[in-house]
């Protein structure tokens, strides 16, 4: 069935990508960053100047070791940072040649082997656990999994496009998750022609409206809602496929497909490339010029970054506005810190929310600190993604989904 | 002697029983719309604080344990009838005015809370200055809202003139807000604050303090 | 990233805007009686406002203005100038910067500093507003609603109820005589963006609630008077309908979701 999608912001910007399948640049580095696995213990598998394939382990979790996080392309290991704490901050790979890691599909397979063969081939930090937004602990089991077969960030690729050019795959990685539930897997898609074939056992669920109708916590709300218990997984289009190709062909796929887009580029349009790619290089000729940002991710909820990183299947090129000044800034001579700008509710900040929840007072809760009413308010049923809209609506004055995970930080740990 | 000065001098500012422990503010907001009133007021409360604590404080060795809030209740009562009737003889007017708050001056939690709380364990000496001490300070803070709210409301002080009001030919366009009963919660809200600015120890934590702004 | 428009800067200066062509219309109605009075509030604000801003390190809002404004609009001519002063003040202060400055206040600024003047001079003739002050409101209503600024749900249903309710007591006739404060009043009064409720159904309750009471009002006092104390008493109603909003919402969120 079609779910209309009534609240939401249309969000215009410049340089929408034509849904047209390029080769982007060949890739000379690509890295991994411990900053995309906030809750992951990591323990560091290789060295600088090891050779590694595609799929081999680079990173497994302390706490559970069957977890690894794999090579995204071949190549020779050239530096291995670590941050505080010893957690990794960055790793990234020379690349060179094309050799991968052939995993082994089972043949009968059932809900243990496809979760090992998916903590074996990296792709089981592509699922998110909600509430909490965790990746999920290997011998869990989700009450539901939402597939996110659609996309309706500004500039973002369209998902049917990079559907339809990976159909077998997609389809060969939704049995494989299949086997991880025993409740319902649902596909949400856009209002386009079923992109999953009859047959296969899913519930497909169609999303008709405007930015968030494309964010998993839109289509949970709707469907599972999470916040007063029960777990679900959500996952990307983008990971199924890869999940496909490990079960159909043994070994993980070369590229993601990734749109290259927004106001600064010559010709907006979807590019192949390898998970962690350098942004220099696939943006080497793509540019125009002036000053720009180069951001990993959507315009609302990407980062400024140097490689793309997990999760990430857009590249959004920015203008840089004349540098800001910063609007609260110190009065001069003066100790006393300004607050922090309030909550001023409008038309735009009320309509920023996917799931149907009351989102003045949610945010207010959020950035008072009070946890208790948050979570009374249904906090659980978001993650940082889902408010990224609402800081636009806001003006940015504060960021909403650093306010939030330090709540459902908080909430986490307790019993 | 520090230890009585101590104990005269610290309820009129740094524990003040109005404006930090918020006791006995009914009346304070109910009689102070003009000075007089105030001073009465104060006078009367004084009088019974510091009898009533003497007394509780002489017979607290005799008071059975578990019927001692009665007897309190009973020795403040006897002391208030006779205030009120003292101020009925001689201020009749007053009297008047007051109606029934001196007698609910019974009721006033400053007179038992200090009773209970410091009379019952204390010899009568420092219990009278106990109590001499906070039915001062009480007694301040009446008169500051009293000041205030005459003063604006009425152009008087004590019922003398300060600033003649346009309906006698002078300038001063009263204040009404100021004889209505909100105005004495919103000056005593004004006067805490203004004391905790002054003392910051008074202040109480923050529950929710704002986090700075996100970088970005 | 990218970030939207509406910082609370943007807001504060948009009402702000909406604001001028009502300024404009009062002073040439008012003379420099109007400017002074005017220009008294925004000194007094402004007063406040730095203040604030270097003791407890409140920002200042440009939306403040608002209130030296409204009561420089609707106050009694015969109110003497320390005690716009001091109402401006008193709205200022209490009504909005102890609470963290405009933006965290949970009742409106202007409607609380006009009750506190309507209360010390229960007998003075608030101004009524003609019609040429109702049309200088209206482009700034406009502008704000069409920048999703203004809730128009508040504007909706207190028009309605204030009509239906003024129908019933058979009072159109004393509404028909002060459209100016009236439209100005449900505009930046009562439908105060930071203020009013926070959900979507609460602003339609809140609206309505305003409107009746300034109808039940009016038939004790004069209309500018009833509006004012109306939106002063409905803004005060508004977390109390929010909470039960809110509670009625997620309690049919459990039913709907219910799971076996």
């Amino acid at each position: 069935m079609t779910h209309r999608f009534r609240r939401g912001l249309d969000i215009a910007m410049d340089g929408t990508p034509e849904q047209v399948l390029a080769r982007g640049n060949a890739v000379e580095t690509v890295a991994v960053f411990g900053g995309d696995y906030p809750r992951m213990r990591t323990e560091v598998l290789v060295a600088p100047g090891d050779d590694v394939a595609r799929g081999d382990p680079l990173i497994r979790d302390r706490k559970h070791p069957e977890i690894m996080i794999t090579a995204p392309a071949s190549g020779r290991i050239a530096t291995v940072e670590i941050g505080p704490r010893r957690h990794l901050s960055m790793l990234s790979i020379n690349c060179s040649g094309n050799s991968a890691r052939s995993f082994s599909r089972p043949q009968a397979p059932t809900r243990d082997s496809v979760a090992s063969l998916c903590q074996a081939c990296g792709l089981w930090s592509g699922f998110v656990e909600r509430p909490f937004g965790r990746i999920p602990a290997p011998d869990a089991a989700p009450d539901a999994i939402f597939v996110t077969a659609m996309e309706s960030a500004p500039l973002s690729a369209d998902a049917a496009v990079v559907i339809r050019f990976r159909r077998k795959l997609f389809h060969a990685g939704l049995r494989a998750v299949r086997y991880l539930t025993d409740g319902k897997v649902f596909v949400c898609q856009g209002p386009v022609a079923d992109l999953v074939e009859a047959g296969t056992p899913v519930r497909v669920e169609r999303f008709a409206g405007a930015h968030p109708v494309g964010l998993p916590g839109t289509h949970i709300d709707r469907l599972y809602p999470v916040e007063r218990g029960g777990t679900v997984w959500q996952i990307h289009y983008q990971d199924v496929i890869a999940l496909g190709s490990v079960m159909s062909e043994g070994v993980l796929p070369e590229t993601r497909v990734v749109a290259l887009a927004g106001p600064g580029v010559q010709r907006p349009r979807l590019i192949e490339a390898p998970e962690g790619a350098a942004l220099d290089d696939l943006l080497r000729g793509e540019l125009l010029g002036g000053q720009m940002r180069v951001v990993s991710g959507s315009p609302l909820s990407g980062s400024e970054a140097s490689h793309l990183r997990r999760g990430d299947h857009q590249i959004s090129v920015l203008r840089r506005a004349r540098p800001r000044k910063p609007a609260r800034r110190r009065w001069p001579g003066h100790a006393t810190e300004p607050r922090p700008a309030p909550v001023v509710p409008t038309l735009a900040l009320g309509r920023s929310l996917g799931p149907d929840l009351p989102v003045v007072p949610l945010i207010r809760a959020l950035s008072a600190g009070d946890v208790e009413t948050a979570d009374r308010l249904g906090c659980r049923a978001l993650l940082e993604e889902d408010l990224a809209l609402a800081t636009y609506a806001a003006g940015g004055a504060q960021d909403f989904g650093m306010l939030l995970r330090r709540a459902l930080d908080m909430l986490e740990q307790q019993p | 002697m520090a230890g009585s000065r101590h104990r005269f001098f610290t309820p009129l500012i740094d524990e003040n029983p109005v404006t930090l422990q918020i006791l006995g503010i009914c009346s304070a907001l109910a009689v102070t719309t003009s000075m007089t009133t105030a001073l009465t007021m104060s006078a009367a409360l004084t009088a019974v604080l510091m009898a009533a604590s003497g007394l509780i404080s002489a017979l607290r060795n005799h008071m059975p344990k578990s019927i001692r809030l009665i007897l309190q209740i009973t020795i403040i009562a006897s002391l208030v009838i006779i205030t009120d009737l003292v101020l009925q003889a001689y201020a009749f007017d007053i009297s008047k005015r007051l109606s029934i708050f001196v007698s609910l001056v019974v009721t006033n939690c400053l007179v038992l809370g200090r009773a209970e709380t410091f009379a019952m364990h204390n010899p009568p000496g420092p219990s009278i200055l106990d109590g001499l001490g906070n039915a001062l300070g009480y007694s301040l803070i009446l008169m500051i809202v009293g000041f205030v709210r005459e003063l604006l409301g009425r152009g008087t002080l004590f019922g003398f003139t300060v600033l003649p009001s346009v309906e006698d030919g002078g300038w001063f366009q009263p204040l009404g807000v100021m004889l209505l009963a909100p105005s004495a919660f919103v000056i005593l809200g004004l006067l805490i604050w203004a004391i905790r600015a002054w003392r910051p120890a008074q202040v109480e934590a923050n529950e929710y303090p704002l986090t700075a702004r996100a970088e970005g | 990233m990218i970030r939207g428009l509406w910082t609370p800067d943007t807001v504060g200066w948009l009402l702000v805007a909406a604001g001028a062509p009502v300024a404009v219309a009062m002073i040439l109605d008012q003379g420099p009686d109007g400017l002074i009075r005017l220009a008294l509030g925004l000194a007094v604000v402004a007063a406040w406002q730095s203040l604030f801003r270097f003791n407890m390190g409140v920002m200042p809002a440009p939306a403040s203005a608002i209130t030296a404004l409204a009561v420089a609009v609707m106050a009694p001519h015969e109110v003497p100038l320390w005690q716009i002063g001091f109402a401006v003040s008193f709205g200022a202060v209490v009504g909005e910067l102890i609470f963290g400055g405009w933006g965290r206040n949970f009742l409106n600024a202007s409607a609380v500093a006009l009750s506190f003047l309507s209360l010390s001079v229960p007998n003075a003739d608030f101004v009524a507003g003609d019609a040429g002050l109702a049309l200088a409101v209206v482009p700034g209503a406009i502008m704000l609603a069409l920048t999703g600024i203004l809730p128009i749900s508040i504007l909706a249903a207190f028009a309605t109820a204030l009509w239906v309710a003024a129908m019933a007591l058979g009072l159109t006739p004393q509404i028909l005589a002060a459209p100016g404060t009236l439209v100005f009043a449900v505009v930046f009064l009562v439908a105060d963006p930071v203020a009013s409720a926070a959900t979507p159904l609460g602003r339609w309750v809140q609206g309505a609630l305003a409107g009746a009471f300034t109808a039940f009002l009016m038939t004790g006092t004069s209309v500018p008077q009833a509006v004012v104390f109306a939106a002063l008493l409905a803004g005060l109603f508004a977390p109390l309908v929010d909470q039960g909003i809110i509670a009625l919402h997620l309690r049919w969120r459990r039913v709907r979701h219910a799971r076996p």
